[in-house]
């Protein structure tokens, strides 16, 4: 097993530095010179130069690249040319506001999802199924920065029942310890600030949600219709045992392993940061740094982050694939 | 002895699309007594698997349905009975072992987690109760230490060590009536005359009835004491299994028994076919169902289906050739 481990963690090395490298190379083929955009459009061609010259940018590539590899293997992401903060420090500082907002949306999206799709798998070809198939394609197909458009100015705009962007409110902001605003709130007793922070939560994570619903229920429903086909079910059922029994606990474990799959990707997308819902509801995340970043020809925060994307892909992959062994007794690592 | 279960005019109906339904068995009537083996013999597609779990209301619905006659066991009728009364009997009265051991233990869950939980529902005996039954019964059926065997999953077993523990499973609860749906058909020869053997003492020790569904002709000279003979859906012939072999009565069974080979064959002769093959229950033969095959085929046979009669002896037979006995259906 830590064998396994070890091996996994090893072998996200290449998958890591060659995602770090294509970005290198992108933002310096595609991304302006960085130069004008901190001194702004009309600056003379002399300070630009010299600008450009004291961020190494007129050195070859290969040589720019060496150096940061040289960098990153001491730790040091570098550092962001508008904040001057270093790119690591903001980078953790930006986590957990994605990680609240990705748990909250992939819970929700998992326990409506999973209990639709088993609803619908039991009652198939039902009116209720059909109109979860139909209302989990426009969920998956519906893009996430209109429909995030469409939730502002419903529920923000017109009913003024949720706060259209942003993560919290001055005013009833939780003291930060752990920096997942839920939590904070909940350890220092302040239920203000909780109810804030969920509305704040409520429709970002919804416009993440639904997408995740219908994907998560037409997977489960899939998964779900072969396996009570099963031998083994049939079994239960010759047992005695309820349909609730049978439902619910034969049938459902074996069908979670395919579903954990699509949970598991899902959730990996979401930890690097929803980048469209982020930025459309102005939340302080990774996603949106990078976004930042890419407007900003901010080279060290695009590579930085998308460095920390990748290896969060990896470790929830690894996850995932821990996770099979003990949904399933027949997967030993 | 009275009677465990007596099924009457059981038609058993399956939708195969919006406009076609077939009768995968129509109208059946058999009983089978307190300790007593019933062997269901026929080919593919007869009927005898579904008219055993018509009797444990297992048939999957939709498509299929049972549409008409009554299913008494005890006296009383399952077919009235509510989805609460059913489960009930299901696994407690009346259990089954099922043909494909591979893919009948669910995967994900420990064999002992598997046994109990029958266990514990019908015989509503505590957890640490259960598992000590559990084990009493693996050791019962030869399973070498069943303490450990307990704590692991099905892929780590045979074919014939999973269905030991079917049977197991099956047998726990003190059923009155097994119904084994060809238990030894997926595994292979020594194995199968194990299981068997198993299947045979175990209904000697708890005095269990058994229904027992196969193909294999063998098998029921071995273990049953009468035979019931389905042809696509309909029962054909039914007697006590000396009687029927040394003196098949319809054609079909007649070429059953003549398609068996025997150490007498001379060499060189072909082996004895039933010629054609099984009709599909859609576009079943007007009169008789097997008289397209048939080699004792007359006019009478393709104008209308011949009735089942009950001879003095008991014995059933549902063939023209045979005008003795009364008409019952």
């Amino acid at each position: 097993m830590a064998k396994y481990i070890l091996k996994r963690l090893l072998l996200a090395i290449p998958v890591v530095l060659g995602i770090v490298t294509i970005v290198f190379i992108l933002m310096r083929i595609f991304s302006p010179n960085p130069a004008y955009l901190l001194l702004g459009q009309r600056a003379s061609a002399d300070r630009a130069a010299a600008l450009t010259e004291h961020l190494g940018l007129n050195e070859p590539i290969w040589k720019q690249y060496i150096i940061y590899l040289k960098q990153m293997l001491t730790g040091d992401l570098g550092t962001s040319l508008f904040s001057q903060e270093p790119v690591l420090k903001e980078l953790l500082s930006r986590m957990p506001a994605t990680i609240e907002l990705a748990l909250f949306a992939v819970i929700i999206g998992s326990v409506v999802g999973i209990a639709l799709g088993v609803i619908c798998a039991v009652h198939q070809n039902s009116w209720l199924d059909r109109i979860c198939q139909v209302g989990g394609l426009v969920g998956v197909s519906m893009p996430r920065f209109w429909l995030g458009f469409m939730l502002m100015l419903a529920f923000a705009v017109n009913l003024k029942w949720l706060p259209p962007s942003g993560r919290f409110n001055f005013l009833v902001r939780p003291t930060e310890i752990t920096g997942f605003y839920i939590i904070d709130s909940i350890i220092t007793g302040n239920w203000p600030a909780l109810w804030s922070t969920l509305k704040y939560m409520l429709l970002p994570g919804f416009c993440i949600a639904i997408g995740s619903i219908g994907s998560i229920m037409r997977y489960t429903r899939s998964t779900m219709l072969e396996t009570i086909r099963q031998d083994y079910i049939r079994t239960a059922r010759a047992k005695g045992l309820s349909e609730r029994v049978v439902i619910l606990s034969h049938a459902l474990k074996n069908a979670m392993i395919p579903i954990v799959t699509v949970i598991g990707m899902e959730l990996g997308g979401l930890f690097s940061g929803s980048v469209l819902t982020e930025t459309v509801f102005a939340w302080p995340g990774v996603g949106k740094y990078i976004v930042d970043g890419i407007n900003n020809s901010d080279y060290a925060v695009v590579q930085g982050g998308c460095m920390l994307v990748a290896l969060i892909s990896v470790v929830m992959n690894l996850l995932v694939d821990l996770l099979y062994g003990t949904l399933d007794p027949r997967i030993r690592y | 002895m009275g009677k465990l279960l007596e099924v009457k005019n059981l038609t058993t109906q399956f939708k195969v699309d919006k406009t076609k339904i077939i009768k995968a068995v129509d109208n059946s009537s058999f009983y089978i007594d307190e300790g007593e083996t019933l062997a269901i013999v026929g080919e593919s597609g007869s009927g005898k698997s579904v008219t055993a779990l018509s009797v444990m209301q297992l048939v999957p619905d939709p498509p299929g349905k049972i549409a008409g006659g009554e299913i008494l066991f005890q006296g009383k009728d399952l077919l009235k009975y509510s989805k609460e009364e059913m489960r009930a009997v299901r696994g407690g009265d009346i259990s089954m072992i099922f043909q494909e051991p591979m893919t009948s233990l669910n995967p994900v869950f420990t064999i002992g987690r598997q046994l109990t939980e029958s266990i514990m529902l019908h015989l509503k005996l505590n957890k640490r109760d259960a598992e000590d039954r559990a084990v009493e019964f693996l050791r019962k059926l030869q399973i070498p230490d069943p303490v450990r065997r307990m704590k692991t999953y099905p892929h780590q077993h045979s074919g014939g060590m999973r269905q030991r523990v079917m049977i197991c499973m099956a047998l726990s609860c003190n059923p009155k009536l097994l119904i084994a749906d060809e238990p030894t058909t997926a595994l292979d020869v020594t194995i199968q005359a194990q299981i068997l053997n198993l299947i045979v003492k175990l209904r000697d020790e708890e005095k269990t009835a058994v229904m027992f569904i196969t193909h294999d002709l063998g098998v029921v000279a071995d273990v049953a004491h009468r035979a019931i003979v389905m042809y696509a859906g309909s029962i054909m012939e039914m007697g006590p299994v000396r009687e029927m072999f040394r003196n098949p009565l319809h054609p079909y069974t007649q070429g059953l028994l003549g398609a068996i080979p025997r150490l007498s064959t001379p060499r060189g002769q072909k082996l004895y076919t039933i010629p054609g093959i099984v009709p599909d229950l859609s576009q079943l033969p007007k009169g008789c169902p097997f008289c397209t095959r048939c080699d004792q085929c007359m006019d009478v046979c393709h104008q209308k289906k011949p009735p089942l009669r009950r001879l003095e002896d008991g014995r059933e037979v549902r063939c023209f050739k045979i005008e003795r006995g009364e008409e019952i259906g």
